[in-house]
C-alpha cells in the first residue's frame, strides 16, 4: 500500500462523516453552541443530531451540559481539548492527502 | 464566500450574533446615549452642573453600555435563543488576549489624539470633528463588516461617512454637529435594527415546545 493510501486508512472514522464533521467544525469555531443552533446549522432531525452528539460525546470529543438560559432549557455542546486535537489532525490529514493526490 | 463548506459553517457561526438586528440596537443605543450626553453638556455648560458633566462622561458611557448590553441579552433570551439557538463565543486568552488589548489601546489612543488634533486645528467653515467622527465610525463598521462578512455594515459605513460630511459641511456651532451625527446615526441604526429584527422574526417562527433528548 502506498503512503498516500495508508494515510487515508488511518483517518479518524468518527470525524470522517459529513454531519459529524460539520458539528465539530462549528464547535471548533465557538466556545459552545446549543442543540437548537446545531440542528439549524446542520439541517439534521432531532433524532439524528442526538445520535451523532452521543457518538462524539462517547469518544470524548465533546461535552454536553444541560442548563438554562433565562427560563429556557439549553443543551450546550462544547468541544473538548481531545476533540479539538482530533479535528485539527483530521483536517491536516485530509488536506495532505488531497495535496499529494492532486 | 469561500469554497470550503466547513469554513462557511464556521463563518456563519461567527455571524450569528448579528443575525437578529440586536447589534444595531446596541450600537444605536450607544449613539443616542452619546447624543443625549453631548446635548445635556451643551445645555448645562454654563451652569454649576457643567464641570461635573465632563467628570461623569466615562461613568455614563460604562453604565449606559452595561444597561444596553443587559437589555439586549434579555431580548435575545426571550426571542433569539428559543428560535435559532444559543452560541457562546470564544474569547482570546493568554498572549493573544494581551496582543489584542495592546492593539485596541494603541488604536484608541491614536483615535483620541487624532480627534483632539482635529478639534484644536480645524479651520473655520467646516466642522472637522463631526466629519472625523463619521470617518472613524465608518472605519470601525467596515472592519466589522470585513471580519464577519456582513454586507449591510458597508451600507452603515457609507451612511456614517455621508452623515459626517453633511454635519461637517453644515458647520453648526459648539458641538451641535456631533450631537446631530450621533442622534441621526442612532436613530438610523435603531430603524435598521427594527427592520432586521422583523425580517428575522418572520423567517424564524417560534418552534413548538418540545424537548430534545440529548
Amino acid at each position: 500500500m502506498t503512503n498516500d493510501l495508508r494515510s487515508l486508512t488511518e483517518i479518524d472514522r468518527l470525524l470522517h462523516e459529513p454531519a459529524r464533521t460539520v458539528i465539530v467544525a462549528i464547535l471548533a469555531a465557538v466556545e459552545s453552541a446549543d442543540f437548537v443552533f446545531l440542528q439549524r446549522e446542520t439541517g439534521l432531525t432531532k433524532g439524528n443530531l442526538s445520535t451523532h452528539l452521543t457518538k462524539l460525546e462517547d469518544a470524548g470529543y465533546i461535552e454536553i451540559q444541560k442548563t438554562f438560559r433565562g427560563k429556557y432549557p439549553l443543551t450546550l455542546c462544547r468541544l473538548t481539548e481531545q476533540g479539538r486535537k482530533a479535528f485539527t489532525a483530521y483536517r491536516k490529514q485530509l488536506l495532505e492527502f488531497v495535496e499529494r493526490t492532486k | 464566500m469561500s469554497t470550503d463548506p466547513l469554513h462557511d459553517a464556521q463563518k456563519r457561526a461567527f455571524r450569528y450574533w448579528y443575525l437578529d438586528g440586536t447589534f444595531e440596537f446596541s450600537l444605536g443605543g450607544m449613539c443616542l446615549l452619546l447624543a443625549a450626553y453631548f446635548y445635556a453638556e451643551f445645555l448645562l455648560r454654563a451652569t454649576w452642573i457643567g464641570p461635573m458633566m465632563i467628570a461623569v462622561f466615562l461613568l455614563v458611557m460604562i453604565g449606559g453600555g452595561f444597561l444596553i448590553n443587559r437589555l439586549v441579552m434579555a431580548f435575545k433570551e426571550r426571542l433569539t435563543f428559543p428560535r435559532t439557538g444559543y452560541v457562546a463565543f470564544r474569547r482570546a486568552q493568554g498572549p493573544a488576549y494581551w496582543k489584542r488589548m495592546v492593539l485596541l489601546g494603541a488604536l484608541s489612543a491614536a483615535t483620541a489624539f487624532l480627534l483632539v488634533w482635529v478639534v484644536m486645528n480645524q479651520p473655520a467653515g467646516f466642522d472637522w470633528t463631526a466629519a472625523a467622527t463619521g470617518l472613524i465610525f465608518g472605519a470601525v463598521v467596515v472592519y466589522l463588516g470585513i471580519h464577519f462578512g456582513i454586507a449591510r455594515f458597508f451600507v452603515y459605513a457609507a451612511i456614517s461617512l455621508t452623515l459626517g460630511a453633511i454635519t461637517g459641511w453644515l458647520n453648526w456651532p459648539e458641538n451641535l454637529g456631533l450631537i446631530a451625527f450621533y442622534g441621526l446615526s442612532g436613530l438610523g441604526l435603531l430603524l435598521m435594527g427594527t427592520f432586521h429584527l422583523w425580517k428575522y422574526l418572520r423567517e424564524n417562527p417560534m418552534p413548538a415546545e418540545e424537548s430534545h433528548d440529548k
